[in-house]
């Protein structure tokens, strides 16, 4: 067999290249290459820069809020203002304020959930697929089944179950979602499991963890990348889901407690828009921010990319 | 020129010293899962009763088409999977394949080279971290200084200069063949005695092909490395491999000396590989209407249902009843040269 | 139609390539893979193209077929193909030509002439329209990839695969005529027509590489361009398909480019050998010629790297270094770097593909060594051997 090795035509930049000597060079080459990973594409690096600000609010924002989020006033229900941004609550709360602190436990949650998902979901998968027999065959049973449950319908009759609380919400939502990447990483693994440097690193007398952590895992990288930020999305949405059905924390102000409070005042019905509009528009917005990272890492990464629409292409025959 | 015969010479004091690694009466079935609950289990058979040694200094090749159970065999003896049946030696004594310790002190001895030099070496890892590997893992370096040294002389050793240069590279910077020799050079790193080498040229340009060999061949010389060299290619058998062992289907047909092998094979199926091997010398007898006497009759069967007896009694000439019956036991040619066929007699009988 | 076209205007020569160009367009510039490739293909003729990886020789065959998808493209030269006239009494490839001159070749006879004159007249592949290419593809020129084995489609018998392929190019054949004509196309490769039931995967490796000749002589091609057809396949069912092509080709008479990384098998199957390196011809010569005296360092390096069977065994050197990285082509003839040989002139300047002078062989080499400007005494076969070998000792003390 004959490996064609020369025409690599595509545009791909050369991989950054690191040397090893020091710390810094190392953490800049990593920062560099983070870098040219968010400008590599437009929908890439809008995505990264609405996902960014949000954190940034998130972090900082309560610095800044001029109201203390659950502090009443007697300005019951007043429309956006200069002193109230975003007017008030029917209770007089500045709403302003609220969506700040709630944007802080929304998107801290939500990325903290989804970190725990995929790590659960990498664990489950890396195992299961290396080993092969009885551990692979249990935790596949497991993988599937929670597979099979409706999620949100489990999650609510779950949330209902236990306390209310944030935490609560949180374990729900990882019991319910990390079994599709687990899924999608066990294969991948499985095909990892076949290749030569894997067969290399066992002669080699590498310990199996080592193998799992340092050899499969850096090449699934991109794919638990992927998998964390399209878990983030469904884990923001089913968050509000919940907290907007009620089985949530209400005191604590959040994205779904927001439109959860606004639903029992009747906010939709008596036109009180800058009450339910704010949190429904960040849940959006953060949402779209995530799909465009993924939409552009795809596209970057996936085949038939670039180069197809430039002229001159001959149209193929049947073969 | 004549170092080949020198060597021949040289070693075969080595030979009288005993094998370093052995496999004895070696058999693999590989079982597939099947929906059928019902009697047996169906199995690939793919290795049925091969033997074989390795002596320090010399270079035994295994050659056969694919399917004929070659890399298994390598495999075994490289630890990865275990026999079905049959007991891998080395030093003489039976190695303990499933005890994890032994395992280790095992693979500190005995390496495995592969295929594929593109997918044999991660990716995401330089060369440094592919060689600091097993250094560390068997504790051949006790610290970084060391540890870039050794890396530095290995790399020479497999004649990659700079070295320097190479040692930060990573396997997408590296051509066919210096992926290859960073492969050789990591199973050295280990500091084996014995080196496998599942067709290490296949993969490789035509022009560098050789380099490669005459590297392991080097090797082989310097280091007293006893060598398993698999490949389909007969030709470069003779040239590397002191020893030859013709597989079919899982089964040995042939062994001896190369040069008596190839240049008076035996077996109907050694003859018909060398036949079917491309042999541009050919052009000094052929004229254009050539095409030989070649007959090949179909291809490698499935090992899942092998034929009975002799597996290439349905593809061969001269076959008799006998043939699909038993498997003939070895018969010795001389010279160390014997094969396994009913036509050059069966101890049996 | 056309049978009066006049027989003197009949030549041997089927497709003739000039000067042909192929460049990848890459980011970090532009990449010759192809550079003046010139050959020309006799008909029945078996044309070996010898080259390691990254020498050029599949995008040629890309290229010949016009298959070549961007970033590759075609940047200069002329495919020209010499239909066959009907006189020499192949009905197949009648219907093509003529439907190929009216709507392809007409732009400078237009309305002038009559059709059967000009149908002598060559083809250039690259001026065709998709559709005509299309057309062409099966009828005139087949080609058989590396992977073709995979190619087959695993969920349709090989039968309908074939019996596609005649109803797409042969839309006026009836459905008993397809199945008969696929029939005999079995039994032509050498498998029984009842496995034409067969799904791919109830094959072996070798029927599959047969079942895809039979489908890439379906429609009788007047060439067949196979892509390293053999290199999937083990030594014995390699043995056997290349019997079977040189058995077909004398049978049927197509030609047939040959392209492979083992030199050892063209000299056994081709009547010329050309060789490639760095996207260049270095040497074309007829076999007989390459293995008894191949000229250029390169030929003779790739052909002494195949340990022989018989003879006395000796140490043999590779060719040092590695295949040249396109990207960055050594300036002078590419391949000085490696050569034992390299005179100065060789870094600078790029040699052209010659006979030698006062000789009427057609051996064509392009190497310095041979241009009595440079150099006044051309090296004789032994004189590489012992650069080589000197090589080798080299080596085997080091």
């Amino acid at each position: 067999m004959q490996i064609q090795e020369v025409p690599r035509s595509t545009s791909a930049p050369p991989v950054t290249h690191v040397s090893s000597d020091s710390l810094f060079s190392r953490l800049s080459g990593i920062i560099l290459s983070i870098w040219r990973a968010m400008t590599l594409n437009k929908k890439v690096t809008v995505g990264c820069a609405i996902v960014g600000f949000f954190i940034a609010v998130g972090c900082f924002g309560p610095l800044i809020t001029p109201y203390n989020p659950n502090a009443t006033s007697h300005l019951f229900i007043t429309p956006p203002s200069a002193t109230h941004w975003l007017g008030t609550t029917v209770v007089g709360e500045d709403i302003f304020s609220q969506l700040i602190y709630g944007t802080r436990t929304s998107v801290f949650w939500g990325l903290a959930t989804a970190l725990i998902v995929t790590v659960l979901s990498v664990l489950v998968g890396l195992v299961g697929g290396y080993f092969s027999g009885l551990t692979d065959d249990s935790l596949t049973l497991v993988t599937n089944v929670s597979l099979v449950l409706p999620a949100l319908p489990l999650a609510i009759v779950l949330a209902a179950y236990f306390p209310r609380g944030s935490l609560t919400i949180s374990m729900v939502i990882i019991i319910t979602s990390w079994a599709w990447q687990a899924r999608v990483l066990r294969s991948q693994t499985l095909s990892l499991r076949s290749r030569e440097f894997v067969t290399a690193a066992r002669v080699g007398g590498e310990h199996a963890w080592r193998i799992i952590l340092f050899e499969i895992f850096p090449n699934e990288i991109s794919l638990v990348v992927a998998g964390f930020v399209s878990t983030t999305i469904f884990i923001i949405l089913a968050w509000a889901a919940l907290e907007y059905l009620g089985l949530g924390d209400g005191t604590i102000p959040s994205w779904g407690s927001m439109l959860y409070w606004a639903q029992q005042a009747g906010a939709l019905g008596g036109g009180l828009w800058w009450w339910f509009i704010p949190p429904g528009l960040c849940i959006a917005t953060f949402g779209a921010g995530l799909a465009l990272i993924n939409f552009g890492v795809d596209e970057v990464a996936g085949p038939g990319c670039a180069l197809s629409g430039q002229s001159r292409r001959r149209k193929q025959g049947k073969r | 020129m004549n170092d080949l015969a020198v060597q021949l010479d040289e070693s075969s004091a080595e030979y009288h010293q005993g094998p370093i690694l052995e496999g004895v009466h070696l058999r693999k079935l590989f079982p597939i899962s099947s929906l059928n609950l019902s009697a047996t289990k169906p199995a690939v058979h793919a290795v049925e009763d091969t033997s074989l040694s390795l002596y320090p200094g010399r270079a035994l090749a295994l050659v056969g088409e694919s399917g004929s159970g070659k890399t298994t065999v390598a495999r075994i003896l490289a630890g990865l999977y275990s026999p079905t049946s049959g007991i891998v030696r080395f030093r003489g004594e039976p190695a303990k394949l499933a005890d994890k310790s032994y395992l280790q002190t095992y693979r500190r001895n005995v390496q495995l080279v592969l295929q594929d030099p593109f997918s044999s070496l991660n990716p995401v890892h330089d060369v440094r971290y592919i060689l600091a590997r097993p250094l560390r893992i068997f504790n051949h370096a006790q610290n970084k200084h060391q540890e870039t040294e050794q890396i530095l002389s290995l790399l020479n050793r497999v004649n990659l200069s700079p070295a320097e240069q190479f040692i930060q590279k990573y396997p997408h910077q590296l051509s066919g063949g210096q992926k290859q020799r960073v492969s050789i050079a990591r199973a050295l790193a280990v500091r084996p005695e014995v080196l496998l080498a599942d067709e290490p040229v296949s993969m490789l340009d035509v022009s560098i092909r050789l380099d490669i060999l005459n590297l392991l061949l080097r090797l082989k010389d310097e280091e007293r490395l006893a060598l398993l060299f698999i490949t389909h290619d007969i030709a470069s058998a003779r040239y590397f491999a002191e020893d030859t062992l013709v597989m079919y289907a899982g089964q040995m047909v042939e062994g001896g000396p190369s040069d008596e092998v190839i240049q008076r094979p035996k077996h109907p199926y050694t003859q018909l590989l060398i036949s079917a091997a491309p042999n541009p010398d050919n052009l000094h007898a052929q004229s254009d209407e050539e095409v030989t006497d070649f007959i090949a009759r179909g291809e490698i069967p499935s090992l899942i249902h092998p034929p009975g007896g002799c597996r290439f009694h349905p593809r061969c000439p001269h076959a008799m009843p006998v043939c699909s019956q038993r498997f003939p036991t070895r018969t010795e040619l001389g010279g160390g040269h014997w094969t396994n066929c009913f036509l050059f007699g069966d101890s049996n009988k | 139609m056309g049978t009066n076209v006049n027989a003197h205007v009949q030549t041997d020569t089927l497709l003739d390539v000039k000067n042909l160009v192929v460049d990848y367009l890459a980011s970090s510039g532009t990449v010759h893979a192809v550079t003046d490739v010139n050959f020309t293909l006799k008909r029945g003729e078996i044309l070996g193209l010898a080259g390691e990886s990254g020498s050029g020789k599949s995008t040629l065959a890309y290229a010949i077929t016009c298959l070549l998808r961007p970033p590759a493209i075609i940047s200069g030269g002329e495919i020209l193909y010499f239909p066959r006239t009907s006189q020499d009494g192949r009905d197949n490839s009648r219907v093509t030509i003529t439907r190929l001159s009216k709507t392809g070749k007409s732009k400078h006879a237009k309305g002038e002439g009559e059709q059967s004159i000009e149908e002598t007249k060559p083809i250039d592949l690259l001026q065709l329209s998709p559709a005509q290419l299309r057309d062409l593809r099966w009828n005139d020129l087949a080609i058989v990839f590396q992977s073709a084995m995979n190619a087959l489609n695993p969920v349709m018998t090989v039968g309908s695969q074939i019996m596609d392929v005649l109803r797409t190019h042969r839309p006026d054949m009836g459905s008993d005529t397809r199945k008969k004509r696929a029939q005999e196309l079995f039994q032509l490769v050498g498998i029984a027509p009842d496995r034409l039931r067969s799904y791919p995967h109830e094959l072996s490796g070798g029927m599959r590489q047969r079942a895809i000749i039979a489908i890439a002589l379906a429609l009788s091609p007047e060439i067949l361009i196979m892509d390293e057809p053999t290199t999937a396949l083990d030594v014995v069912v390699q043995r056997e398909i290349l019997t079977e092509i040189i058995r077909l080709r004398e049978k049927l008479g197509f030609a047939v480019i040959f392209i492979t990384h083992d030199l050892s098998l063209l000299l056994e199957l081709a009547d010329h050998v050309a060789i490639m390196y760095a996207g260049r011809i270095v040497e074309k010569a007829s076999r007989r010629d390459l293995y008894l005296h191949p000229r250029h360092p390169y030929s003779y390096g790739l052909l002494n790297s195949f340990p022989s069977l018989h003879g006395p065994r000796r140490k043999m050197a590779g060719i040092p270094g590695s295949p040249p990285d396109l990207r960055s082509v050594p300036p002078g003839c590419a391949f000085h770097l490696r050569c034992p040989l390299a005179i100065e002139v060789c870094h600078e300047v790029l040699p052209s593909l010659l006979a030698m002078k006062g000789e009427k062989s057609e051996q064509l080499v392009a190497c310095h060594l041979y241009d009595p400007v440079y150099n006044m005494e051309p090296p004789t076969t032994l004189d590489l051997a012992r650069k080589y070998e000197a090589l080798a000792e080299e080596s085997n003390a080091g």
